[in-house]
């Protein structure tokens, strides 16, 4: 059967442009640069975050306080803007640090084997097999509640899937002619694996950062919400939601709105690799043979 | 296949060795003097050699590393620091909350997910497959626990039809059992709605463009039939096996749903555990957690195996 390896018109578009017209991308990066803004802005706000208006607790949204106030008297957008540095704080730093250590640690146990590969994956699989917010409990359990040992307990437990998805590529990519021709010609490993298998991997990457981000603001969120992450007065997304179950007769905004942030900011993350995923993939010469 | 069964079960043995592990050394981890958070600030220091002594930590730590899994391999959990009952007991009495939770939970999800995936696939790219699609990601998006204050605030406080929170064993009130299992079990089944219906709308459009399907259509069975019986049952093994793959998910989830809701479950016990320190509470039930997911996972592959005869052992 005749295979067409010609690019469609639409795959020969790069990446990114591909991206922008994508409607999910549309409401997506909007939605992370206002994130992204509001934790920039936090230093501005943090004073105003801060301040309690004792006059008006668990107050409804008014003019003066456009989301309500918390039950100090707390304005709650303020908040939910100075609370943004936290889960910009989880995407960047957290899925960061487990991309840059599962990246390495798949690279190595997929193309070296033996016995690395045998024990890196075991210990691996021994970490996967934890649930994933129980994983996380436990190592806030060992190093103690707060943000800084939050964001190591969701690296701890990003770390593992991040090297098992590189790992699983890496088994598929090793085999391929020029890998094995920069192996012949005597390139050292480390060369070897950052020039020609590291490049293939980026698409599958970004793509799995993006969805492992949605998922480690939801453990950090939850974290907080049962008191074992952001420590009070510094504002979480999910501590205030917490807050606001327990005043939800007093008062239903307090935990909405922290929750849509949280909603809208997990969506965007999920909406963004479901674009990214396809965008790359189109970019691929389309291989399935014509029916 | 009984090959494959001994050698499944056989990698396992590692898996669960080395989760004992890593759980064992994470939860040595914990800084501080347990006894002071036992005895509290005052205790003399004669009272708490003799507490350490009695808790066998004093003992070199691979020593009661091997006392632990010597005591796990027999069925002794060890006892709670704080209240000195086995722990194996009180897991035994902490499990029917969890259990009923989660299957409560699985049922909701199969019962609405395939259905409404079999909609989305037969109704594809009309505005019925965008809404359905739609609610998945939104229900993928929301976080458990903010769910949760939707449901309390909307049904409990606002309507005021359920109770907000509590739990009546099914023994002693079925109705009120129910009633009050409602809200928790759509909040921890709300993802794996989400992920049956992706699943089951995926692989329905897969096999209805499979050859037999033309095949069955040339014969002129009837598209509802078609749909039922012959693509349906097909999809539907990929859908076991990722609504099985979710159980792991689904701890994730009824540990914080039980917090709300105050359910005397798996998921309070390990939090309240982790509050109050009472290590081998947390470790005991941490790893009957586990073990749980890691046999789940085991059974999911060998249904999998069973199902699909193209998968050589």
């Amino acid at each position: 059967m005749p295979v067409d390896t010609t690019p469609t018109r639409a795959a020969r578009r790069p990446v990114l442009t591909r991206l922008l017209r994508d409607r999910r991308a549309r409401f997506a990066l909007p939605v992370l640069a206002a994130v992204v803004l509001a934790a920039a802005a936090s230093p501005l706000i943090s004073a105003r975050s801060r301040a309690t208006d004792t006059e008006r607790l668990l107050a409804g949204p008014s003019g003066r306080h456009p989301l309500g106030t918390d039950e100090l008297g707390r304005d709650v957008l303020a908040r939910i803007v100075d609370g943004a540095t936290v889960t910009v704080a989880v995407a960047t730093v957290a899925v960061g640090a487990a991309l840059v250590l599962g990246t390495l640690l798949g690279l190595f146990a997929g193309y070296r084997g033996g016995w690395l590969d045998a024990v890196l994956m075991r210990t691996v699989d021994g970490l996967l097999a934890f649930p994933l917010l129980v994983l996380a409990l436990t190592v806030v359990a060992a190093l103690g509640p707060g943000l800084r040992n939050a964001l190591i307990a969701i690296a701890v437990v990003t770390t593992p899937r991040f090297a098992r998805v590189v790992r699983a590529e890496v088994l598929s990519l090793r085999t391929r002619e020029w890998v094995s021709a920069a192996h012949i010609v005597g390139l050292p490993t480390p060369a070897l694996l950052r020039r020609h298998l590291l490049p293939h991997l980026a698409g599958t990457l970004f793509v799995f950062a993006a969805l492992q981000a949605s998922t480690a603001i939801i453990a950090e969120a939850s974290l907080s919400f049962l008191g074992l992450g952001v420590q009070p007065p510094q504002p979480s997304w999910g501590a205030m939601v917490a807050a606001g179950t327990d005043h939800l007769d007093a008062s239903w905004s307090l935990s909405v709105f922290p929750g849509l942030a949280i909603l809208l900011t997990i969506a965007a993350f999920n909406l963004l690799a479901d674009a990214l995923r396809d965008a790359l993939d189109a970019h691929r010469p389309d291989l399935t043979p014509a029916r | 296949m009984t090959g494959y069964l001994l050698r499944r079960v056989a990698q396992l043995i590692p898996v669960l060795f080395i989760v004992s592990v890593l759980l064992f050394v994470l939860l040595r981890l914990l800084p501080g003097d347990p006894t002071t958070s036992i005895l509290g600030q005052e205790a003399s220091a004669a009272d708490r050699a003799a507490l350490r002594a009695d808790l066998g930590l004093d003992a070199p730590l691979w020593r009661q590393f091997v006392d632990w899994i010597g005591g796990v391999l027999t069925g002794d959990l060890g006892s709670s620091w704080l209240t000195g009952e086995p722990v194996a007991g009180v897991i035994v009495d902490r499990l029917p909350a969890t259990v009923e939770l989660g299957l409560i939970a699985l049922l909701l999800a199969v019962a609405i997910g395939i259905p409404a995936g079999v909609l989305a696939a037969v109704r594809r790219r009309t505005a019925t497959d965008h809404a359905l699609t739609g609610i998945g990601v939104l229900a993928l998006s929301t976080p458990h626990f903010y769910l949760a204050a939707l449901l309390i605030g909307v049904f409990a406080i606002w309507l005021r039809v359920v109770p907000p929170s509590g739990y009546v064993p099914f023994t002693e009130d079925p109705a009120g059992n129910l009633v009050r299992m409602v809200l928790p079990a759509v909040t921890v089944g709300s993802t794996v709605v989400a992920v049956v219906l992706r699943q089951t709308r995926g692989s329905l459009l897969a096999a209805l463009g499979e050859d037999y399907i033309r095949t069955a259509q040339a014969t002129g069975i009837g598209r509802r039939r078609i749909v039922t019986v012959y693509a349906l049952r097909n999809a539907m093994v990929p859908v076991v096996t990722v609504t099985a793959l979710q159980i792991g998910a689904l701890m994730s989830a009824t540990v914080v749903t039980e917090t709300i809701f105050t359910l005397p479950g798996m998921g309070t016990l390990i939090v309240n555990g982790i509050f109050s320190r009472d290590l081998p509470v947390v470790q005991g039930a941490v790893l009957v957690v586990v073990t749980f997911v890691l046999l789940v996972n085991l059974v999911t592959d060998l249904i999998y195996a069973w199902l699909d005869p193209r998968i050589t052992y």
